[in-house]
């Protein structure tokens, strides 16, 4: 086992240096570098900066999703895996779902989920609960408890902690308008809803230089839950197989048919039938 | 930097190492935290109580609400929902199967984006917290003084691993207790030292710790100055003018709210009283202003259960009567007003200036290098016990620690969100290779139908087929 060591002492320093030099220096470069210095100064006041801290998540957006939108589509449209005729409706959508989805979180900054607007909405709903009437009942009721006679009228420790209670509320209620307002309504039900159509003209500007994409014969509106597209693809090869038979074949079969056509005269369409009538008629009249 | 431990009475050597005692005591320590916590009132869960629920039901989604959360909830969103506006979007020519193949990129993209966020971004969080908690960065990340609880308690289950979670918890408490009395003992004597991951110590700059306890004591100047200003410019002449509306109206006043008194009395449903005075709203539309703002007043009294609104209607309507009764005793006007302004004077404007007075002082020592500690037995002497002084709880080496603990944090918000957007970007292109694999073999495994893929017996009888023009090859 003596040789084991040195083989795990290597892989450890090994894994180490890489552990150093990949996560340990450059996180503490990072922590030194002046534009951390910059937003360290910002955050430390948010209500002062909050331009300053929207700009930085509008940059992060703008940055992360922009990007991803381009990795997106590029891998899309070169991913062989995906069918070729749906392939560019796919990087289609995955474009405009990325335009639609910056476009949308930068207006969201802006609005719903900017701090002031948030403490309008939320004063203008719940304002009631925090204000110097509530804020006097509950001392009031306070009051009546024994351990707390005398102890909460006047006490700046109540203020604090009704104040907390608020500021947490207003937290809550951001991140729910947030949530409700920016992710799920805005990113997730509007982002699709119109980026789906757009899809379909980016697509068409897309295609405006390609020759006719011929359409997968399997895969055209074939989204058939009761037929697999493999028992369908059998189905058309016996098919295929019935009029692919041999002369001899063709020879009994039209000796069969004509058998039949005998035996059972072919039905004959309400058209014909009439066609027949009036010159029936005419013959009649004429006779 | 090495720092001369006497010089700077560096006596928190268990904010970096805990070190294990050869006893470790499980109870004795905490029992006495714990008694001595509870013996002081906790306003924070005292109040808890009687907030209305949906503020109890908000503060409660504010607690738990993590980043885990945000990160599953936004998944949930782009995973259920987003696929609906894509499948069935009336609004799209594509044809329906196209639609379909598209939808299913969402929830797949949503189960990736779950994995790398909670696998990548979670992970790297936790690391800053960690080496800010060891002293891994610079002073301004450093949380060797005030160490997170979970920290803490990890590292004692490290150093006693067959202690029961009880004796963790007590341990944690009371190691939190120790953090927090030798931050204040540092901050007294203006000696705040940091302890690295390497094992010194750093000192924070001495101008950087004024500037910090001046900071301090601005902001309380700030916020008993605005109280000060409030009073004469909102507090005194609402009262005036509602003074003056009782001088006035003495009777009607009287009448309407000694019935609304009488009547709650007797009736243990504030409803009713709550109806009166909506009736009374109405009666009185075109009358004075200010008995409609008293009588709106009462209606936003508030109450969880029936019998602690009418406390709170109880108490507004006793509020009402005493002020009826004081400010009809004034024959005019002006009385009126010289004696709520001499009312107000001894009640709030004397103590307010007294606290601004000494507030001042205090910054002024800090000017003239005193230490915290002397700063707050100035404070003390100024107050001499009067517990009515406002400043009596005022602990300035509190508040201290606090903002320092604020700074460090703030920073930290500062540090994980360039490092967030650093690494999620990184690591972009990884997340979308891993959709781009994952989703068509994802497609073909579940929606064969959907993809091109051949299906398993077409496959099986193509490889059949070239196996056997082989065999005839060869």
């Amino acid at each position: 086992m003596s040789f084991i060591s040195p083989i795990t002492n290597r892989i450890s320093s090994g894994l180490r240096t890489c552990y150093d030099y990949c996560l340990k220096k450059p996180d503490l470069m990072l922590s030194r570098t002046q534009i951390l210095d910059k937003a360290c100064q910002k955050f430390q006041d948010p209500k002062t900066n909050a331009a300053w801290i929207a700009g930085l998540g509008v940059f992060s957006v703008i940055l992360k999703d922009g990007f991803g939108c381009y990795l997106y589509v590029t891998q899309s449209l070169n991913n062989k895996k995906i069918p070729e005729d749906k392939r560019k409706f796919v990087a289609a959508l995955d474009l405009a779902n990325g335009g639609l989805m910056i476009l949308l979180q930068i207006l969201m900054t802006y609005t719903i989920s900017k701090k002031a607007f948030q403490e309008k909405m939320f004063n203008k709903l719940f304002g009631k609960m925090f204000n110097r009437q509530t804020s006097k009942s509950i001392q009031a009721i306070m009051e009546q408890k024994d351990h707390l006679k005398g102890k909460v009228k006047g006490n700046q420790d109540f203020h604090r902690a009704f104040e907390s209670y608020k500021d947490a509320s207003i937290a809550a209620f951001g991140s729910l308008t947030a949530l409700i307002a920016a992710t799920t309504i805005g990113k997730r039900i509007l982002t699709p809803f119109i980026a789906t159509p757009l899809a379909d003209k980016t697509k068409e500007w897309m295609c405006r230089n390609d020759k006719p994409v011929k359409i997968h014969k399997d895969t055209k509106n074939t989204y058939d839950t009761t037929i697999s597209a493999g028992e369908k693809a059998e189905n058309q090869k016996q098919q295929k197989q019935k009029t692919k038979q041999p002369v001899g074949n063709l020879l009994n079969q039209a000796i069969i048919s004509a058998a039949n056509k005998k035996q059972h005269p072919p039905k004959q369409s309400m058209g014909n039938l009439l066609n027949k009538a009036i010159i029936n008629a005419q013959n009649e009249k004429q006779a | 930097m090495k720092v001369d431990p006497i010089k700077y009475n560096i006596q928190n050597k268990s904010a970096i190492g805990l070190q294990k005692s050869a006893k470790p005591s499980f109870t004795s320590g905490a029992s006495n935290i714990m008694s001595k916590a509870s013996a002081d009132l906790n306003m924070a869960d005292e109040i808890k109580e009687f907030m209305p629920s949906a503020v109890k039901g908000m503060k409660k989604l504010s607690d738990n609400m993590g980043e885990v959360q945000n990160i599953i909830i936004n998944a949930l969103g782009t995973g259920l929902v987003a696929p609906i506006f894509i499948k069935w979007n009336p609004l799209s020519k594509t044809d329906e199967d196209t639609r379909t193949y598209s939808a299913w990129r969402q929830p797949v993209s949503a189960v990736l984006a779950v994995v790398t966020q909670v696998g990548v971004t979670i992970p790297f969080n936790k690391m800053i917290e960690h080496r800010a908690n060891i002293g891994f960065y610079d002073e301004k990340y450093n949380k060797t003084l005030f160490q997170d609880e979970k920290f803490i308690a990890k590292r004692l289950k490290k150093l006693y691993p067959y202690a029961t979670k009880k004796q963790i918890e007590q341990m944690t408490q009371e190691k939190m207790a120790e953090q927090k009395q030798n931050l204040i003992k540092m901050i007294q004597e203006n000696n705040v030292v940091m302890s690295k991951s390497d094992g010194t110590h750093v000192p924070l700059a001495q101008a950087k710790y004024k500037e910090l306890v001046e900071t301090v004591l601005q902001k309380k100047i700030d916020f008993e100055q605005g109280e000060l200003d409030k009073c004469n410019n909102v507090t005194i002449p609402k009262k005036i003018k509602r003074g003056e509306y009782y001088r006035t109206h003495a009777d009607e006043a009287t009448r309407i709210f000694t019935d609304l008194n009488n009547k709650l009395q007797k009736t243990n449903d504030p409803n009713v009283i709550r109806k009166q005075v909506k009736q009374l709203i109405k009666q009185h539309k075109n009358g004075d202003k200010e008995l409609l703002t008293i009588l709106d007043e009462i209606l936003q009294r508030r109450g969880n259960k029936d019998s602690e609104l009418k406390v709170a209607i109880q108490a507004k309507l006793e509020d009402v009567l005493r002020d009826i009764e004081f400010h009809t005793k004034f024959k005019s006007a002006e009385e009126l007003k010289q004696g709520v302004i001499e009312f107000e004077t001894k009640s709030r404007i004397n103590p307010l200036n007294e606290s601004l007075k000494a507030l001042k002082e205090m910054k002024k020592m800090i000017s003239e290098n005193k230490t915290v500690g002397q700063i707050e037995a100035y404070l003390a002497k100024a107050i001499n016990g009067k517990e009515e002084h406002r400043l009596f709880k005022f602990k300035l080496s509190k508040d201290v620690a606090k903002k320092m603990g604020d700074i460090v944090k703030n920073n930290l918000k500062a540090h994980k969100q360039i490092t967030g957007l650093i690494v999620s970007f990184l690591m972009l292109p990884i997340s979308c290779s891993l959709l781009n694999w994952c989703y068509p073999r994802f497609m073909d495994a579940v929606f064969p139908n959907l993809s091109s893929k051949k299906h398993p017996k077409e496959i099986k009888d193509l490889v059949n087929k070239a196996n056997n023009k082989q065999e005839v090859k060869s």
